[in-house]
């Protein structure tokens, strides 16, 4: 935390020195909510969290190319007067002229590699020639719960090119220190160890179809951890179709776990099979269907499939989705699913939305068959860069018979 | 095999090494706009109306076509940032923090709550979570683990217990 603050105060004090010339582009967004929940047998339960959001983009920062990018919240749980807050994000970056180049220091995320990194510390890459692009980060990782993150990770992702037909690139991301592979028992590999590969590429041989590819293996356990592969259709503007392969070895993929007991208790191969078709019926209305199969070596085989229709006429939108899951040999994971929603724009400032999600359950669930929360909302622009909104939501589900939550948010926007 | 790991990061590290010394240097194209040159904010990108589906987007490769803010792309654009170089190309239209809104590791409310009054957005969490999710992360624990296997699974532990 306290190299954090250090970190920020460099930061903030690089940015006083050669803030007369920038730009500044702010929001922030205030949230207030309250949840009121009333179930037999229990007491009354009221939730009432307050949450500040602050975002800054500061561009030409003294240089046109210099900029400082913040984004945090802070949180008081008005009911038990608990609070905590959060640095997201808080880094200095130099944007080059050319090449796409970039070095940027201080509190940053990288989603590039394998997954999604939250770093202290370092990053630069580039567009080199021939279609080669390099990028590499270091520091110290930053995740928050637990005891779950090394001393430090480093790591980065080489990419290649080829204008309009495909692109290839690996990438790595190596983490060391404290107990962050915590199914070692299991599936093997060194305890304060993360090292992780990945595989992408994608290809377009006509501009109507798009296939791409990605893989990571652990390095740390030794074996393939996911596969995933998309080819998508767009036969013409007004279809589009697509069809995924995904495999998983649930033991390598949850291996840096900081839950290794459920929900990620399961170690078996998972395969997923889905499919979607998009039409565009008339300019107004698109029809949706989208059906996925899972075979899991732990749980057995599932389905998922549905449909959706989304009309879009005037100032509103509407759309209903049904949605089916048959949990095959266990009925007890079969459930549909019934979503509605709409959204209106009564006038330029001023909008209405509301939905309903209902759940039925195959087998009652604490003797309830179905789940259902009905939600509304308004919101009103009271200036360009001021806008208040409001929900009112009620739930009826086998945890709470009668719920009733509200949500107030006050968004400013601010532009020097 | 600590050596068979040493071995590799340096193969891998000469490797990108002797790439990027054969390349001799960086590329000396323009860096994308900081912003896209039409405003955009606010609106639903049809990036093809404007360009040509094939075209290839310039030092990104891909073409505009796969780039197209449909229903499918907000399901499955992890692939598009996979392609893209580093968020230059979402950052003509995007702020810095976009992504976090959903993808950080700390997060003060669910992004269901935080975007109630979007219902569009198909969040997982939207509606009676709490009965459904026993029935989804049998069925595939994999779409959970990328935002609470390792964090953001504080409410997860009250329950699921569990954990060294």
């Amino acid at each position: 935390m306290k190299k954090t603050i250090g970190c920020s105060c460099l930061a903030l004090s690089l940015l006083a020195g050669g803030a007369w010339a920038a730009e500044v582009d702010m929001n922030a967004t205030t949230l207030m909510g309250f949840e009121e929940d009333s179930t037999p047998g229990f007491k009354e339960k009221l939730r009432v969290p307050a949450v500040e959001y602050v975002r800054a983009d500061v561009t030409k920062l003294g240089s046109e190319n210099l900029e400082f990018h913040f984004y945090g919240w802070g949180k008081w749980q008005i009911d038990n007067g608990k609070t905590e807050g959060d640095l997201t994000q808080g880094y200095l970056t130099y944007r080059f002229p050319k090449a796409n180049g970039y070095v940027k220091f201080g509190r940053f995320y990288e989603f590039q590699t394998t997954g999604v990194e939250q770093i202290d510390g370092l990053g630069a890459g580039a567009d080199l020639a021939k279609g080669l692009r390099l990028n590499l980060f270091g520091g110290a990782p930053t995740q928050v719960d637990y005891d779950n993150k090394g001393d430090y990770i480093g790591g980065g992702k080489l990419a290649y090119h080829y204008d309009r037909y495909f692109g290839v690139a690996a990438s790595t991301v190596f983490e060391r220190g404290g107990d962050i592979n915590r199914l070692a028992d299991e599936v093997g590999g060194d305890r304060d160890e993360r090292f992780l590969v990945a595989g992408n590429a994608w290809l377009v041989p006509h501009k109507s179809i798009d296939i791409n590819a990605n893989a990571t293996y652990n390095i740390t356990t030794g074996n393939l951890a996911e596969q995933r592969y998309m080819l998508v259709l767009r036969p013409t503007e007004k279809v589009s179709l697509s069809g995924e392969y995904r495999h998983y070895r649930l033991g390598d993929y949850f291996a840096f776990t900081s839950l290794p007991d459920t929900p990620f208790d399961q170690r078996g191969k998972l395969r997923e099979y889905a499919g979607t078709a998009t039409f565009n019926l008339t300019k107004s209305l698109d029809l949706s269907g989208f059906y996925k199969y899972y075979d899991s070596e732990d749980e057995g085989a599932s389905d998922r499939f549905g449909a959706s229709l989304r009309l879009k006429a005037g100032k509103g939108i509407a759309n209903v989705q049904y949605t089916v899951v048959d949990g095959k040999s266990d009925k007890d994971r079969t459930f549909q699913q019934l979503y509605v929603y709409g959204l209106y724009d009564v006038t330029k400032n001023f909008n209405l939305d509301a939905y309903v999600l209902a759940d039925f359950y195959n087998r009652p669930i604490y003797d309830t068959h179905y789940a259902v929360r009905v939600n509304t909302s308004a919101g009103y622009k009271i200036t360009k860069d001021l806008k208040v909104a409001g929900s009112v939501a009620y739930d009826h589900n086998p945890h709470v018979q009668d719920g009733v939550s509200g949500m107030l948010w006050l968004k400013y926007d601010l532009k020097i | 095999m600590m050596k068979t790991k040493l071995s590799f990061l340096g193969v891998l590290t000469g490797a990108m090494m002797i790439l990027t010394s054969c390349s001799q240097m960086f590329s000396q194209d323009p860096s994308l706009p900081q912003k896209h040159p039409v405003d955009l904010k606010g609106k639903h990108v049809v990036c093809t109306e404007c360009h040509d589906a094939g075209e290839a987007i310039k030092s990104v490769g891909k073409p505009y076509g796969t780039f197209v803010h449909n229903a499918q792309f907000y399901k499955d654009h992890s692939y598009a940032v996979f392609a893209g170089n580093n968020g230059e190309l979402c950052a003509m239209c995007h702020v810095s923090s976009f992504c976090l809104d959903c993808h950080a590791s700390n997060t003060a409310v669910r992004p269901t709550t935080k975007n109630e009054d979007y219902p569009e957005f198909e969040f997982n969490h939207r509606g009676d979570w709490r009965a459904r999710h026993r029935i989804e992360g049998e069925q595939d624990p994999a779409q959970c683990y990328k935002c609470h296997g390792r964090t953001n699974n504080a409410v997860c532990r009250e329950c699921h217990r569990g954990g060294r």
